[in-house]
């Protein structure tokens, strides 16, 4: 198999920290979990905060450590990749001699080092919400050890060396989603909730660890390093055969190691889990939706990318599954009421994007779309991260999660802090100029573009158009919504809240919000730079890429594209223009089921004729022909589907027991049967 | 012919010596304390010899002392102190909400004996040993599945094994004699030498598959699985521990010890049949399993089940399955007790169903999350010791290109994931009444942590078993 | 072949003779159609009483069980007596097989079935209730 492994990276406080990273987290869990949760359930929250806020100091030791030892060492590290360090785990004998390590490891490379920043961050600031946000919680002694435990399994994953170790921690995420999300376990839904992810991310999983087996056992390594080189693809890239059907095995590798990817980042169908996840706290959604669990799959899927794209075929399936859901989650979430089930299915949507971005590769520009999408899963972390943390502030202010009540309570005024931030959120979800989204949106759509995958560059700008829109919704039915029809005052308990103790914004839970808040403004302009020069594979044609900054590497094709910006932001602001105009402006309630609009509003819409087609294409062509179908699709199809297939499991559990009479002539009887059918049909005679 | 000569029999006749004493106290002795710690105290003894004792191998005529056949009797002397321990409430009045066990002299002195069935048929080095020691192994089952009193299900256990044992006992002979008349010897090594000769014949291959009858029974491996739930529900719990897990790895022994040495050059050609009979077992115990409300009963499914993956490392190449094997076994046998643990903890003071784990996580948090450790475990998730077992079992049938099976076996792993879980969730559901919290004794508590620990460590670390496997595999 | 045939006209007369006998008793008897005691089972003579489903002592099963011990290996002992004397001049294979080890084995042997026996006299086996 050759001599793959990476060189290993030894600048002493950078192993160190390397070590840190990964040390303090699990520290946390275990001081909190076994001991400290239960005395204390204040102690073991700032304990935690502390510990994951020195594990985000530790990551930027490490970061800088990379810039300066690493990218500026082309000679020694010409893949830009090293080992902060490496532990051989276990060994496994394939016979003859061959021998399949795992092993733990800390690797470094552009993508994992913005990883392990975006996750350490994100998550010392979650920690610090969640002190002012679970204050009152009975619960709170648990929840900070197994906050802890989720930022530890994720690091763990993005630093992995080799897809052994990734699985590993693969199945460590789910686990402690599963424990978040089931974190009020009291309640029925939240438990059949995180059961649902659980089982089907397992599901997806199943996949996942045949096409790991499938590719390490056949490529002779499980190391990145090795799979991701030109021999690997090689020695996968031919056929195989089960009975009659024949594989290409690389086909067959990585679409198993996709599909776990799949189930992980929620893609059509398997996104049914990722709404009903909300049924967790808030700040652990905002962690799922940000930094960790989902977009896993979308690194498991960039960190093999050179693999994948050899494989045309799985290619082709991750752009597919990627703009299809894009376009479907987007379009379902105009249709929604609960707050935190918008931004669901705005993160599967956005994860669609970075998705089909990746899919795009295939084209003749990978390093582009790589770039894009990576590009794009660091901005959507921050501005995502925000908007769930804001959401998560407007819940705790009006107790309730239904985006029309919120509307009733006049937040703007009540929560300033927050309405700025979510203003700037939705701006860059949205794509608007000089956020952080729109670099990278535009990124994806120039990928694109430049592979030639027009199919996907639509699906990009249709999503744009219609996110700006249901962002926009969002907005402004919370801010600038009335309590024109919605319920009466008196029982409603966001009035009364309101009323009773004026709604404050702790400081605690604020001052996340602020700070997460200059990221999502500004990190695109200023992670430009990084993303198109350092983060590129394929990019060092000529060995001279690393560090060198934005002017000398500009994005390629950027001329062919120069409109697409101008037509992106012009999808964009009509997209808002038209919820402005619908929500805030007109405050027509499309989303008031009860419709009882005041007098003027049926006057003014019998003037302006163009309310009429508005209304009808908004309400009649986009929400019942367009959004109403996805969500029937969702309800009816794809859940029906899940329950058919438990269902039939079921029924054939039922079926086997009935053969379980209880009388020993009856075993007997099958077991001899049984062998007499096991010599007949698989002896020497066949 | 010295005495120094016969310390790689140490541990053998110690135990022979050992059950003796054990029975021979219990004949003074009525209230059997004394057997008690003399059985724990000498299993640990001997679980000290074979891990750190004499390393030499011996051969004596076709009594055969390997390294491979130490593991094994280290992992029967673990499970067998295991369930010693655990055994211990049910003899004690109010330990157990289905009734007293009595005799505890004679419990232990069978265990014992069982053992030394088990030890004979690793150490064997002729299909007449090998028999005697299967047959040693199951015939003391056959008292102690009938051991609770006055209880119908125990009885009805009991008689169903017998009857099943005796048919399984019928088959193995028969296969035996087929392959003596096949090859015309019985010693393993003139077997292996005939075999490779002649590894058509028709004679040979009827006793292959008698043979796997036999042993296929005591594996409880599909088809021949059905009396399983039946005993594993009627027997005692403690009982039920020793079969799924000290029971079935001599049975997993005896598989490796025939088919990965003497009849080796024809497994090749049993791969079709593994396979049919690994698929086979996966999805009977899978679908079992899933509508079970009984524990022990779902017990049963499940190990069918976890035979299913076991029967993989079958495919694999010797030395790779072996470790395998041996290595999903550690971490099959601490996962099973763990549960077994909990499951005697929670039949102090109700029956041990799916609904008797309900409130567990109000009425000793400790206890729900190893039991979720437990389900995690069992399911494969990683850090747990299952997910290493399973790992090594699925990458051994891949190595040797069994791809789809082993997409079965990753399939079948996701069903039984779901029934798992039901488990978990019956731990979380608050029963309507207020239960009283469990009380645990210092020594319960202390295996219990052993236990979690171990789980955990076996997934993270896997130095120790890593150790055993590779012992297993010279 | 001839061998073959011989079995066969064997098996051929057999059974000619078992049926035939069948057929002319059948023939021969005379017949009343059933009355009382004709179908109740045969216990030597004696009358039957009740159900033949009753349940056992289960000290038959006991001493069955200790007699199948002790008769069994006692009918064992004696060719094990026998190979004993050829098993010291056996050696020459070069197998660890001594006189002395071969007798300590068989002595330990019965040492056990011994202790068995004094196990079962002890728990009142051998007692009749």
């Amino acid at each position: 198999m050759g001599d793959t492994r990476l060189a290993a990276f030894a600048w002493e406080p950078m192993h160190c920290a390397a070590y840190g990273i990964l040390l303090l987290p699990l520290l946390s869990f275990l001081i909190n979990g076994l001991w400290l949760g239960r005395k204390s359930a204040r102690a073991s929250a700032w304990t935690a905060t502390v510990l994951m806020g020195a594990t985000a100091a530790l990551s930027i030791i490490v970061a800088s450590g990379y810039r300066d030892h690493i990218l500026t060492a082309p000679h020694l590290f010409p893949a830009r990749a090293a080992l902060a360090f490496e532990h051989t785990w276990l060994d496994f004998s394939l016979g003859s001699g061959a021998v399949l390590s795992a092993r733990l490891g800390f690797y470094l490379d552009p993508i994992s080092v913005m990883m392990v920043l975006v996750i350490s961050f994100i998550s010392f600031l979650v920690n610090l919400y969640s002190i002012g946000y679970m204050k009152d919680d009975a619960g709170a002694g648990r929840f900070f050890p197994l906050l802890s435990f989720f930022s530890f399994t994720m690091l763990g994953l993005v630093v992995s060396s080799n897809l052994a170790q990734t699985f590993f921690f693969w199945e460590l995420v789910g686990a402690a989603s599963y424990l978040l999300i089931g974190f009020w376990y009291a309640k029925p839904s939240a438990v059949a909730a995180s059961k649902k992810a659980f089982i089907l991310t397992r599901l997806a999983d199943a996949f996942f660890l045949m096409g790991l087996l499938a590719v390490g056992v056949n490529a002779g390594s499980f190391d990145f390093a090795h799979l991701n080189g030109p021999e690997a693809a090689a020695a996968l890239n031919h056929s195989v055969g089960a009975g009659l059907v024949t594989f290409n095995l690389l086909s067959l590798g990585t679409l198993g190691i996709y599909m776990g990817a799949w189930g992980k980042s929620a893609m059509f169908p398997f996104h049914v889990w990722l709404p009903d996840a909300m049924e967790g706290p808030t700040p652990v959604s905002s962690l799922i939706h940000s930094a960790t669990m989902v977009v896993a799959g979308v690194y498991l899927t960039a960190r093999l990318y050179p693999l994948f794209s050899a494989a045309e075929y799985t290619l082709r399936v991750v752009e597919c599954t990627g703009a299809f859901t894009a376009v479907f989650a987007a379009a379902i979430a105009c249709a929604q009421t609960d707050l935190k089930r918008i931004l669901a299915f705005s993160t599967l949507s956005q994860l669609g994007l970075m998705m089909s971005a990746l899919g795009t590769g295939g084209g003749g520009e990978p390093g582009a779309a790589y770039t894009a999408s990576m590009f794009h899963i660091f901005t959507h972390a921050f501005f995502k991260c925000l908007l769930f943390l804001s959401a998560g502030a407007v819940i705790h202010a009006i107790h309730s999660n239904d985006i029309r009540e919120a509307g009733a309570g006049g937040l703007r005024k009540a929560m300033p802090r927050t309405y700025w931030a979510t203003l700037i959120a939705v701006a860059a979800i949205a794509g608007i100029w000089p956020l952080s989204g729109f670099f990278s949106k535009e990124a994806i759509l120039h990928a694109a573009l430049a592979n030639g995958r027009y199919g996907a560059l639509a699906a990009g700008l249709c999503t744009g158009a219609l996110t700006a829109f249901y962002m926009a919704r969002y907005f402004f039915l919370i801010f600038h919504g009335s309590a024109v029809g919605s319920r009466a005052p008196h029982d409603s308990r966001a009035t009364h809240a309101q009323e009773a103790h004026p709604v404050r914004e702790g400081a605690l839970m604020t001052l996340p919000i602020l700070i997460l808040a200059v990221p999502s403004a500004l990190i695109g302009i200023l992670g430009k730079g990084f993303f198109t020069g350092t983060v590129r594979l394929w990019g060092a044609e000529g060995g001279a890429s690393a560090g060198v900054s934005e002017s000398a590497l500009p994005m390629r094709h950027a001329s062919s594209g120069s409109w697409l910006p101008a037509v992106a932001t012009v999808l964009a602001l009509s997209g808002a223009g038209i919820a402005w105009y619908w929500y805030a402006f007109r405050k027509n309630g499309a989303a008031f089921p009860d419709r009882r609009a005041p007098a003027w509003y049926r006057i003014l819409a019998e003037k302006f004729y163009i309310d009429e087609i508005y209304l009808f294409l908004a309400k009649r062509v986009a929400s019942k022909w367009i959004a109403a179908p996805a969500e029937w699709t969702e309800r009816n199809i794809v859940n029906g589907a899940f329950d058919w297939m438990t269902g039939a499991v079921k029924r054939l559990a039922f079926l086997q027991s009935i053969a379980q009479s209880g009388q020993v002539q009856a075993y007997i009887a099958v077991a001899l049967l049984g062998i007499y059918l096991l010599f007949r049909f698989t002896g020497p005679g066949y | 012919m010295t005495l120094a000569e016969f310390t790689p029999l140490l541990p053998d006749l110690l135990l022979l010596a050992l059950a003796l004493a054990v029975l021979k106290i219990d004949l003074w002795s009525e209230d059997g304390e004394a057997g008690f710690h003399l059985t724990w105290i000498g299993l640990a003894g001997l679980a000290l010899l074979l891990a750190f004792g004499s390393r030499s191998d011996a051969v004596f005529a076709d009594y055969h002392i390997t390294a491979a056949s130490r593991v094994w009797k280290l992992l029967f002397t673990l499970a067998t102190l295991a369930t010693v321990f655990l055994s211990r409430p049910y003899f004690r009045a109010g330990g157990n909400a289905r009734g007293t066990l009595a005799k505890s002299g004679a419990f232990f002195g069978l265990l014992l004996l069982c053992m030394q069935g088990m030890f004979a048929l690793v150490s064997a080095g002729n299909l007449i040993v090998f028999y005697l020691g299967l047959e040693l192994a199951t015939m003391p089952i056959y008292a102690l599945a009938a051991y609770q009193p006055r209880d119908a299900d125990s009885a009805e256990a009991g008689s169903k094994y017998v009857l099943m044992g005796g048919f399984s006992s019928a088959l193995t002979l028969f296969g035996i004699s087929f392959l003596y008349g096949a090859t015309g010897s019985l010693g393993f090594p003139a077997l292996e030498a005939a075999v490779r000769a002649a590894p058509a014949d028709p004679a040979l291959w009827g006793g292959i598959f008698f043979l796997l009858g036999g042993l296929g029974f005591k594996l409880a491996m599909a088809p021949l699985h059905m009396w399983a739930p039946d005993v594993y529900q009627g027997a005692p719990t403690p009982v039920m521990a020793f079969l799924s897990v000290a029971s079935k790895a001599a049975a997993v022994a005896a598989l490796a010890t025939l088919f990965l040495s003497p009849l080796n050059a024809v497994r090749p050609d049993l791969a079709p049949c593994f396979a049919a009979a690994a698929v086979l077992s996966m999805v009977a115990g899978n679908l079992g399993a899933m509508r079970q409300k009984d524990l022990r009963r779902f017990v049963a499914y499940s190990s069918v089940a976890q035979v299913g993956y076991m029967l993989l490392a079958m495919l694999g190449e010797g030395d790779g399955s072996r470790a395998a094997l041996v290595y999903n076994l550690v971490t099959y046998g601490v996962t099973g007790f763990a549960l077994y643990f909990i499951m005697g903890v929670i039949g102090k003071e109700g029956p041990e169903t799916m609904s008797g784990l309900r409130g567990l996580s109000r009425r000793h948090p400790g206890l729900a999350v190893l039991l979720v450790l437990c389900m995690f475990s069992l399911a494969g998730v990683p850090p747990l010791a299952g997910f290493l077992g399973k790992f090594m079992l699925f990458s051994a049938a891949a190595a040797e290109g069994h791809y789809l099976l082993v997409g079965i076996a990753v399939a079948n792993a996701v069903v039984s994931f779901y029934y798992y879980m039901l488990v978990v969730k019956e731990a979380y559901i608050a029963p309507p009444g207020e239960a009283a919290a469990i009380r645990l004794r210092p020594l319960q508590i202390m295996v219990l942590w052993g236990l979690g620990l171990a789980l955990l460590v076996l997934g993270v670390c896997p130095a120790p078993a890593d150790w055993l496997a590779r012992a297993a595999g010279n | 072949m001839t061998e073959y045939i011989i079995i066969g006209v064997f098996a051929l007369v057999g059974i000619l003779f078992a049926g035939a006998a069948m057929v002319f008793s059948r023939l021969a008897a005379p017949r009343f159609p059933d009355v009382g005691k004709k179908l109740n089972s045969y216990e030597s003579g004696e009358d039957a009483i009740g159900s033949a489903r009753i349940q056992f002592k289960i000290g038959y099963y006991l001493f069955a069980l200790v007699f199948l011990v002790f008769d069994v290996e006692a009918v064992f002992l004696f060719p094990v007596l026998g190979v004993l004397r050829s098993a010291g001049s056996a050696t020459a294979s070069g197998s660890i097989l001594s006189p002395l080890f071969v007798w300590c084995e068989l002595l330990l042997f019965i040492a056990i079935l011994a202790f068995a026996l004094f196990y079962a006299w002890k728990k009142k086996v051998l007692e009749w209730e």
